[in-house]
């Protein structure tokens, strides 16, 4: 494996050395660099998509995720640059660019006290020339606070306002991205794969946002550096901790209470967080009613240290998150549950004296899963995960402003699974496997108005026997024909070895095990395509609209029909699905508005017969606003409107044998018991889903604290929108009623 | 001003809202499914047997329970074949032992012949005056043997280190058991057998010791903890003075085995995953051709257990 490794960075050294006898457009000695790392002065934070320009020239960049940016082929002089971010006061400083050297220039901006300036999507609203973003949300943490929260903050359910995503319904915090599967999405946390991303049976995130630092989601069409799932990857950068004094902020919700320390060490930072539930009830409406004893707590850390007397321009970050659910009925009629979450990482930044950037990670990610049925009846369900992943990631800038990007991930994987399924039946998976996967691309950014990311992700390894390797191209492009308008698109392939072995028929589920897809079976491919345009009509307006098709091959599937342990566990289906989906935003620091409409198509074709998933939801309105009041009060405001989705309608009824009582004498027949007949799968629709919430809130300053109000009322007009038919009662069962919540935070 | 008229505008909306937060109209039922059930289980050690044809029905509302219509078809003529003989059932009609939903007696099919051999394969058919016919086979499922820790029932000095008795059987096919451990007693001034349910262990719930008797598993094989051995054999009597007046039989362990058409659809009507799953359009499991229901078969193997003479004395009854 070593000896793979060290071909690979052959391979990218020998790509660099040759692209770079094209590429490099100047290296005459009237050109310099600039290059830096733009963070918030108030904690040392990174800031991404900062706006960094010298004055009176064409020359700018932006900030990427770690905050760095690089602005190459600078005619040499000395500048003013304009540094600039949507929240913080515009710095401008002078530098002087000199004849072949790389001019190091780190800026610190200080944030305004306009509070609904920092609810400010991340992005500016000038087009990033040749930047290719088609698909990709950043959404900042100032942000997803301002979506109301139900109960808890919560940042996979801050999600399902993006016009990408669907769910099956409020009371879970699972969601669907154009069409996929929900274990098609993955969801990274400082580049480790969390595989239980929930608390409390899936009622919302394990990641409490108080750890974050930015949410970066891609939707689909997503480039080589990421891979191993069709529909989406959510990665979660955390926060540093704050480099520059010692904080710590306690707060208390209607659910849980949690805290958080930060400050400076010698050379660095950190930061820990932790939570713990105290009040289940909090979470009965979203149960039905119901009352488990729901106990959790989930605690993150991260270490940082960057010493430029041993590594120049390196950071090591040692970063943890671990977190833990327990349901103890103390009646051994009902059943228990214990879930757990361990993530450990090192990653190492390093920015190299040519302007080479990379990224090395080491992360193990674990889950353990267990429903201890006791004397219930239930099903005894255990799964374990082991990921232990290593990747090398490198960027190369060169002076033409193009760049190459490669890298390797190396994964070893092991899974096991014991559960037993509705019927009875014993399955019983343990797979280990090793996953290498390499990836090279080359991002065109030479020209103003004409952008080219292409590159391929090659699955040199793969956890299956049926798949030993996979090549996945990937190319998307931008096209700027006018200062406001920008079209992107973008084509790719891509595959996944692991599945959830969930069934589609359960609405609700508590237990998704993850298993590598049995080599009856093979791997799921999905190939995307996607288009679109951008228009940014003023300073404070701009619309979006994307279109998506995608096809989906042998997508795995729950085998409904396994009565016994010797029938297949998984059967392969197909897929597609396809849409479109318009944004408009407007953005002062008075008053924000993102408001959106979707239209899409979701299938499924199991055994030639296709189908609509539950998920499909066709026609969806989001639209999210929020204004400063007065007196620092802040209103924000989410409401949906969704057409129904599938059901299967009930079309007559029986009765059926009931044979639980086998010691009657012959003359009498057993029971019968009445039952439902089902009609076609999916064939009707419930009717229109709506739901509006508010929160109110408020920061201000206690002696010398800061205390921050936060009201919420989610479906504040108590709309009954139907979750479903409970057909033994024959009742309708509704999603989630109104439902008011208090938290309060308090910062040092 | 700007930020009064959002704030008029927004509380405008939600006052609109209210009126839509009703539900509207909305029918989860399409158009009613015409079709037939047939439900038969062969009983291998019974000369009777019998089966029930059904028809499909709606209600006004959403469950089946509202529906007072019997549902059953009478005037098929319905024949089961096994040993190269084709035997037809007979229409009759059964008094209901539960008649909250339907009053008039149960219209079924039963016969009366020699009693199937255990493996031996069998069919049904059942052609009704319309024409439709529904159709199925199966195979009676073989007695077991069965195999127990001990071969009788002792006092405690003849367990230890041993705390429970136990009983298995093996087999590789795909069956389902129910089972029941019971002990037998005679009572004088009756004249009948009586049986006492032996629990396999008595569990805390609520502040409470309650039993836990055997449920339908796929497990080959049940222990018995002694202390519930010795409970059951001590309520036999109950609060009744005169132990005398109670003569101790033996233990029976009965064991049905379902084949797998049976253990199938037991399995789809009664599993269910956890207290908080929802999942629906389940699939009930049906091996009828040309309509729903099960046709399968059960064999019952007995196990006759005898207890010590000193453990039956030991609580004060007779063993003569």
């Amino acid at each position: 494996m070593v000896v793979l490794y060290r071909y690979i960075t052959l391979l990218f050294l020998i790509l660099v050395g040759t692209s770079t006898g094209f590429s490099q457009t100047d290296n005459q000695s009237g050109v310099g660099r600039l290059r830096g790392f733009i963070t918030d002065t108030t904690n040392g934070e990174a800031i991404v998509s900062a706006n960094l320009v010298l004055k009176g020239t064409a020359f700018g960049a932006n900030s990427d995720v770690h905050g760095y940016y690089y602005i190459p082929n600078i005619p040499v002089g000395e500048y003013q640059v304009l540094v600039s971010f949507v929240g913080y006061s515009t710095k401008v400083l002078k530098v002087k660019v000199k004849p072949n050297e790389i001019t190091q220039l780190n800026v610190q901006l200080f944030p305004t006290d306009i509070i609904l300036q920092d609810i400010s999507i991340t992005a500016d609203n000038s087009i990033k020339k040749n930047e290719q973003s088609i698909s990709v949300e950043q959404i900042s943490i100032k942000e997803l606070k301002a979506i109301p929260m139900g109960v808890e903050q919560d940042v996979l359910r801050a999600l399902q306002s993006s016009a990408s995503v669907s769910t099956t319904g409020d009371v879970s915090g699972r969601f669907y991205v154009r069409g996929g599967s929900s274990d098609q999405n993955m969801l990274l946390i400082d580049n480790a794969v969390l595989y239980n991303p929930f608390h409390a049976l899936g009622i919302f995130s394990v990641v409490d946002p108080e750890m974050i630092s930015l949410l970066e989601f891609h939707k689909g069409g997503f480039t080589g550096e990421y891979g191993g799932r069709l529909s989406s990857i959510l990665n979660i950068v955390t926060k540093d901790g704050n480099k520059n004094r010692f904080a710590a902020a306690g707060s208390a919700s209607m659910l849980a209470y949690k805290g958080s320390v930060e400050g400076p060490l010698p050379n660095g930072s950190f930061v820990v967080t932790g939570r713990r539930s105290y009040l289940p009830q909090a979470l009965d409406k979203f149960l039905n009613g119901k009352h488990p004893p729901f106990d959790f707590w989930d605690m993150s850390f991260k270490l940082n240290y960057s010493n430029p007397d041993i590594y120049e321009n390196g950071k090591f970050t040692v970063h943890g998150f671990f977190s833990n659910d327990n349901v103890d009925n103390k009646n051994p009629l009902k059943e228990n549950y214990d879930f757990q979450n361990q993530v450990v990482g090192l990653n190492w930044y390093q920015v190299w004296a040519s302007p080479l950037f990379s990224v090395m990670s080491f992360n193990y990610s674990g889950f353990n899963g267990q429903v201890i049925p006791n004397l219930s009846g239930s099903k005894q369900r255990k799964n374990f995960i082991g990921d232990f992943t290593s990747s090398w990631d490198f960027t190369y800038m060169y002076d033409s402003k193009d760049e190459l990007v490669a890298g390797f991930q190396n994964k070893i994987l092991k899974t096991e699974l014991t559960m037993e399924n509705l019927y009875g039946s014993l399955i019983q998976e343990a797979h280990k496997g090793l996953d290498m996967n390499a990836y090279v691309k080359y991002r065109l950014k030479r020209y103003d108005n004409f952008g080219v990311d292409a590159g391929l992700r090659l699955n040199l390894i793969s956890m299956t026997n049926v798949r030993p390797s996979f090549v996945e191209p990937r190319i998307s492009l931008t096209y700027v024909p006018n200062p406001t308008l920008l079209i992107k698109a973008a084509v790719g392939r891509y595959s996944q070895t692991l599945t959830t072995l969930t069934n589609e028929n359960d609405l609700i589920t508590i237990f998704e095990p993850w298993i590598i897809i049995p080599d009856y079976l093979k791997p799921s491919e999905s190939t995307h395509y996607i288009a679109g345009i951008q228009w940014f009509m003023t300073e404070n307006f701009s619309l979006n609209l994307e279109g998506y098709y995608k096809s989906i091959q042998n997508l795995t599937d729950v085998n409904n029909e396994k009565y016994t342990a010797a029938e297949k566990d998984l059967i392969s289906v197909d897929g597609e699905a396809y849409g479109m989906e318009f944004t408009a935003d407007y953005n002062t620091p008075e008053f924000f508005c993102k408001t959106s409409y979707t239209l899409a198509y979701a299938y499924k074709i199991r055994n030639g017969v296709k189908y609509a998933p539950r998920y499909d939801n066709r026609h969806t309105v989001n639209f999210l606003a929020g204004v400063n009041l007065f007196n620092g009060w802040q209103l924000n405001l989410v409401w949906q409107l969704k057409s129904g989705l599938p059901f299967t309608a009930i079309s007559g009824f029986y009765d059926r044998l009931d044979i639980g009582n086998f010691w009657l004498p012959w003359y009498i027949t057993q029971p019968f018991e009445g039952a439902t007949l089902y009609g076609e799968k999916n064939g009707d629709r419930l009717p229109v889903y709506h739901r509006m919430d508010i929160s109110l809130s408020k920061r201000f300053r206690v002696f010398f604290t800061h205390v921050t109000l936060d009201l919420s009322l989610v479906n504040v007009y108590n709309r009954n929108n139907i979750f479903y038919i409970d057909k033994n009662k024959g009742e309708k069962i509704y999603m989630l009623p109104f439902l008011p919540s208090a938290a309060v935070k308090v910062e040092l | 001003m700007k930020k009064r008229s959002l704030l008029i505008l927004t509380l405008l909306s939600i006052t609109t809202l209210f009126f839509a937060g009703c539900e509207e109209g909305f029918d989860p039922k399409s158009a009613l499914k015409d079709q037939y059930l047939l439900f038969c289980v062969i009983k291998g050690d019974s000369t009777a047997q019998m089966a029930v044809l059904g028809k499909t029905y709606d209600t006004d509302g959403y469950i089946p329970s509202l529906n007072t219509v019997s549902p059953e078809v009478a005037g098929a003529k319905i024949t089961v074949n096994y040993d190269k003989v084709a035997y037809q059932m007979r229409d009759t009609l059964i008094p209901r032992t539960d008649t909250s939903r339907y009053t008039d007696p149960q219209k079924a099919y039963y016969m009366k012949v020699k009693a199937p051999a255990v493996l031996q394969p069998i069919s049904i058919k059942a052609e009704l005056p319309n024409g439709v016919t529904l159709s199925a086979s199966a195979k009676i499922p073989p007695r077991l043997y069965i195999k127990r820790s001990a071969y009788t029932i002792g006092s405690t000095s003849d367990r230890s280190p041993i705390t429970s008795y136990s009983i298995s059987w093996e087999t590789t096919a795909g069956y389902l058991f129910a089972s029941r451990f019971r002990i037998a007693y005679k009572k004088d001034g009756v004249t009948e057998t009586l049986y006492k349910d032996i629990p396999q262990d008595y569990l805390l719930i609520n502040g409470k010791l309650q039993p836990v008797y055997p449920s339908v598993s796929r497990m080959q094989g049940l222990s018995f903890k002694y202390p519930s051995i010795d409970s059951a054999m001590a309520s036999v009597a109950g609060d009744d003075a005169f132990k005398g007046n109670y003569r101790i039989l033996s233990a029976t362990f009965e064991l049905i085995t379902m084949d797998e058409n049976l253990a199938k659809y037991y399995s789809s009507t009664n599993g269910f995953m956890d207290e908080f799953s929802v999942r629906l359009d389940e699939n009930i499991y049906s091996n009828i051709v040309g309509g729903l229901g099960v046709f399968g078969a059960i064999t019952r193997t007995e196990e006759t257990i005898l207890f010590d003479t000193d453990y039956i004395q030991s609580f004060g009854y007779r063993i003569r």
